[in-house]
């Protein structure tokens, strides 16, 4: 009996125990409430955890940001990302125009570090939900105008809070700041007569560039374009002054004197001058740096053998390949139907490239075309054969050579048989 | 002593233009104005009380409730009090719902299960005043009116049970009988010895008599300790925690509601929120001196006559027995939001071995102490 | 105005009666009787019987009929099975009762000399009847209450389940 009294006793003292406590919150709302009301309010922006130090820097939680006045519109970083989330255009500005200096214009004519800027930016739009947050565009910037937010750069921009959007287009960041009068007005001075045709027709090409084929792996690119070119589908260049292949001269060591090189030889082909010419100006100018040595003259008398290409001609510049010769060939003529009004120029362009043994030491730049041997099924026996080709080509050998090693080897392995033979065959023919 | 259904009779038979002996069409006319008002007043009952119980379980739990919703741009107060438009937006949303009865119900059951429910809360509105004079119809038998119609809803619940064909829902219209129709044992019995110190069942003569003596809250100890019996009984009778056994969302997903959507549901969130307002507003009458101001008795002695000094009178009067309710429902808000759920067993203990053996001394002892004292 | 509410509450206790007899579904009878009960309880009304009113309800919705539904529901089999009707011999049976019974009763209802009093308005018939059942009826209240209580220890003692 007088345990029902305690259990009802204690009842009592431990309810009321519970609503003191619930009261205790109810009136203390204001101090104890835990809700921020997100949209309205937000914490402070943590500075810690995102790190100072670039190696701890955590750029996951960050965003890209340009300073657009400093961009002088070189696309490096567009051509550094590795998802194409960069988008840039930009119009060359005449000589005799500087930026910004038509009054109430958005540009500047310089950049923060002093530099010049030749190129007016129409657009640079980064795709935050395309970004990879890879970093790597960050450190070809010659003027470190694109970076990630925060972090080490706090002094430059403070980090995104939340960097959340209502609709995923919000997610395209606009930086440029060119309005669509100076376009259009530096566009007119530059000579471009429709920006936005050409704009027009470079997206078309980009669509084409995303439909068309992709052609096998063991693309070797042509030393002169620069990495970031569509794998097919570029057109061709109509090319408007003369031009000389001049991967020759990589072979020099120097890194000065080889840049001395270049531009002295860029100049001659430019005067129209004949390779042979060519080759002297050069050792000229190398002379004058005190930089011509026994090797080096060697290499630069190479290039007097080399063909100049004359105006009017056009070039090959994206790679052909032999191996997918039925696409390469639709796309080629598709291409020379878009090319332009010049008939298709020298055929033996394409093959000539390919197949001549690449003068000199290249750096592994020499231009092999692997693929044929793709057919051949085993797998160790395929690699062999073509490190043997790529190595025979590189040393200046002919793909009969090659073909010869490549047998003897095979037949060390065992690997041998019918169907690897008739490739070599055509290897060899 | 008028009512409200009184003067409307007397009113609509007075006017010239009514014809002779339209007795259907009075008896209809007034039907509908009489129940007009409750059915708002149920319908503004929920939408406020809904609105309060979120703010009140959200500052208890530390949290801010509904801060967004507006009503006309006007979403109330900045920091705690935003979002009025919620239990609005809520309710437009529960009314364009899809009304769903499972292909395995007993669909005539499965309709009408809500609306008995509905119909108990409602018709128990009708006994009760808010007021002096304010009340839809004045009954001799008021609070035995008042039991006797809220015994009803039970077989609503039982029946929407019963008719979803859900395990669940059998289970908490079960449960939910159980103890509907324990706990109105001890309610019967706390009122009882309110009806037998005052000699009257009618709520005018126990608040009449409270006006002359003292609340029932401060009558005796034994009164002090009913009205606690009645208020938990109450509580339990809504089933609301801690006597949410019916519904204990955690094992019976909702018990007899599981089954319903849209409207029918809102009609059984509309009754238990009436249901609530039912229990407020009968403890504030029986037992916290209804419309009468607290501060009367404390001016009375001061023999200040003008009553406005204290804030009496028949509009006075609805403001106090709406604050006395509201502080009522407060506390409910409060006890729910702080206990858990009991055990079923624990439940039955509470009403049979604690409630009814107690309000049975009470009738005793205070039976006693109206003869030695009274 | 009073003839026709009464109307309208005995059109609710002929039609729920009627459904109570033929509802195929024992749940659905019982709401029905609902109807009924509730119909009853308003007649009473029409008595100024207003305590007797809720006491019908109180006792015969509320208590009485929630045990019916609760023992229709928790028997498995009855619930669901539906009461047979149909079977020719027991209608031509029930046809022959019925028809005499109605025969009885109109010819009774017919021929009693119905007392008519007058109308006299009563205000309330608690005090009476606690006045009646606490002095004249006494043994009778008492009486009633005891069997109850038996009833009841025999209840909790039937289903109490005793160990050894």
């Amino acid at each position: 009996m007088s345990g029902y009294f305690r259990n009802i006793g204690e009842t009592f003292t431990s309810l009321w125990d519970g609503m003191r406590v619930t009261w205790g919150h109810f009136s203390n709302k204001e101090r104890l409430n835990a809700t921020l009301q997100y949209p309205h309010e937000k914490w402070p922006i943590p500075e810690r955890h995102i790190g100072f130090v670039e190696k701890d820097y955590n750029v996951i939680r960050s965003r890209l940001h340009v300073d657009i006045d400093d961009c002088i519109g070189c696309l490096q970083c567009e051509r550094a990302c590795p998802v194409d989330c960069i988008k840039i255009e930009t119009i060359k500005v005449p000589k005799d125009v500087e930026l910004g200096s038509t009054p109430g214009s958005s540009q500047t004519s310089t950049t923060s570090n002093g530099t010049n800027k030749r190129l007016l930016v129409g657009r640079f739009t980064i795709d935050m939900a395309e970004c990879c947050y890879c970093n790597l565009c960050v450190y070809p910037c010659p003027e470190e105008c694109i970076y990630m937010v925060g972090g080490p750069n706090m002094d430059k921009h403070p980090i995104d809070y939340e960097f959340a959007v209502r609709d995923r287009n919000g997610l395209v960041y606009e930086f440029d700041t060119a309005t669509d009068e100076e376009v259009t007005q530096i566009a007119q001075l530059a000579g471009v007569a429709d920006h936005r045709a050409q704009r027009t027709e470079r997206l078309e090409q980009m669509r084409q560039a995303v439909l068309a084929p992709v052609p096998a792996a063991e693309a070797v690119t042509n030393g002169e374009e620069p990495v970031a070119a569509p794998p097919v589908a570029k057109p061709k260049k109509v090319i408007t002054e003369p031009k000389m292949d001049l991967a020759v001269l990589g072979a020099i060591g120097d890194r000065v004197t080889r840049g001395l090189a270049k531009k002295a030889a860029m100049k001659a082909v430019r005067a129209g001058r004949t390779s042979t010419e060519v080759a002297e100006q050069v050792k000229a100018a190398l002379e004058e740096g005190g930089k011509l040595t026994p090797e080096v003259a060697d290499i630069v008398a190479g290039l007097a053998k080399i063909d100049i290409q004359q105006p009017g001609g056009a070039e090959e510049v994206a790679v052909a390949e032999a191996g997918v010769e039925e696409v390469a060939g639709a796309d080629t003529e598709a291409e020379a139907k878009r090319a332009a009004p010049e008939p298709v120029a020298d055929a033996d362009a394409t093959p000539k490239k390919e197949t001549a043994p690449a003068a000199s030491g290249d750096g592994g730049k020499g231009k092999v075309d692997l693929t044929i041997l793709n057919g051949i099924g085993d797998r160790l026996a395929r690699g062999k054969a073509k490190a043997i080709l790529s190595k025979v080509t590189r040393q200046g050998g002919t793909p009969k050579d090659a073909a010869e090693q490549i047998r003897t080897a095979l037949t060390e392995l065992g690997k041998l048989d019918d169907e690897v033979e008739a490739i070599l065959a055509r290897l060899e023919g | 002593m008028t009512s409200f259904t009184d003067s409307l009779i007397e009113l609509l038979g007075g006017l010239a233009w009514v014809p002779e002996n339209a007795a259907g069409i009075i008896f209809v006319t007034v039907s509908v104005l009489v129940a007009l008002p409750v059915f708002l007043f149920m319908t503004l009952n929920a939408m406020v009380a809904v609105y309060m119980e979120r703010k009140v379980s959200a500052f208890m739990q530390d949290r801010l409730g509904p801060m967004e919703v507006g009503i006309f741009g006007f979403k109330g107060g900045k920091r705690f009090w935003g979002g009025i438009g919620q239990t609005v937006a809520d309710a437009v949303k529960l009314l364009g719902k899809e009304d769903t009865i499972p292909g395995e119900a007993d669909r005539a059951l499965f309709i009408i299960g809500p609306f008995i429910l509905f119909g108990a809360a409602f018709a128990t509105f009708i006994g009760i005043p808010i007021g002096y004079g304010l009340v839809i119809s004045d009954f001799n038998i008021g609070i035995f009116f008042v039991i006797a119609i809220s015994s009803i809803g039970v077989i609503g619940v039982i029946l929407a049970g019963w008719a979803s064909n859900n395990k669940w829902s059998l289970y908490g219209a079960m449960r939910s009988a159980a103890q509907m129709i324990s706990y109105e044992l001890p309610v019967g019995m706390s009122l009882l010895l309110v009806v037998m110190v005052v000699g009257s069942l009618q709520f005018h003569d126990i608040v009449m008599w409270q006006e002359q003596h003292r609340w029932f809250l401060f009558h005796s100890p034994f009164t002090a300790l009913a009205f606690l019996i009645f208020f938990a009984s109450g509580v339990a009778e809504v089933n609301r925690t801690p006597f949410d056994i019916p519904e204990a969302e955690s094992e019976l997903v909702a018990g007899y509601m599981t089954e319903y959507s849209g409207f029918r549901w809102s009609i059984f969130f509309l009754s238990e929120y009436a249901n609530m307002a039912i229990i407020a507003l009968m403890s504030a009458i029986i037992f916290l001196g209804g419309w009468l101001s607290p501060l009367g008795g404390l001016f009375r002695t001061f023999n200040l006559e003008q009553s406005w000094y204290f804030l009496e009178g028949p509009w006075w009067g609805v403001f106090w027995i709406s604050i006395k309710a509201i502080a009522l429902i407060f506390v409910m808000m409060w006890v729910r939001w702080t206990w858990p759920r009991l055990r079923p067993d624990q439940l039955m203990y509470v009403a049979w071995k604690v409630f009814i053996p107690f309000a049975l001394a009470n009738i005793f002892f205070v039976g006693i102490w109206e003869l030695l004292l009274g | 105005m009073g003839a026709f509410a009464f109307n309208l509450v005995a059109i609710l206790v002929v039609v729920t009666a009627f459904w109570v007899v033929t509802a195929k579904n024992l749940v659905h009878s019982a709401v029905a009787l609902m109807g009924t009960l509730f119909g009853v309880a308003g007649l009473y009304v029409f008595l100024y019987a207003d305590f007797l009113a809720a006491v019908q309800v109180v006792i015969y919705v509320g208590g009485i009929l929630v045990l019916i539904i609760f023992g229709v529901m928790l028997t498995q089999k009855i619930a669901t099975a539906v009461v047979v009707q149909s079977s020719m011999p027991n209608r031509f049976l029930a046809g022959v009762v019925v028809f005499f019974l109605f025969i009885g009763l109109s010819s009774l209802m017919f021929r009693t000399p119905w007392h008519r009093g007058e109308l006299v308005e009563t205000t309330g018939t608690v005090a009476t009847i606690g006045t009646s059942l606490l002095t004249r009826y006494l043994l009778h209240f008492e009486v009633a209450s005891i069997l109850l209580l038996v009833a009841l220890l025999g209840a909790a003692y039937l289903s109490r389940r005793e160990h050894g």
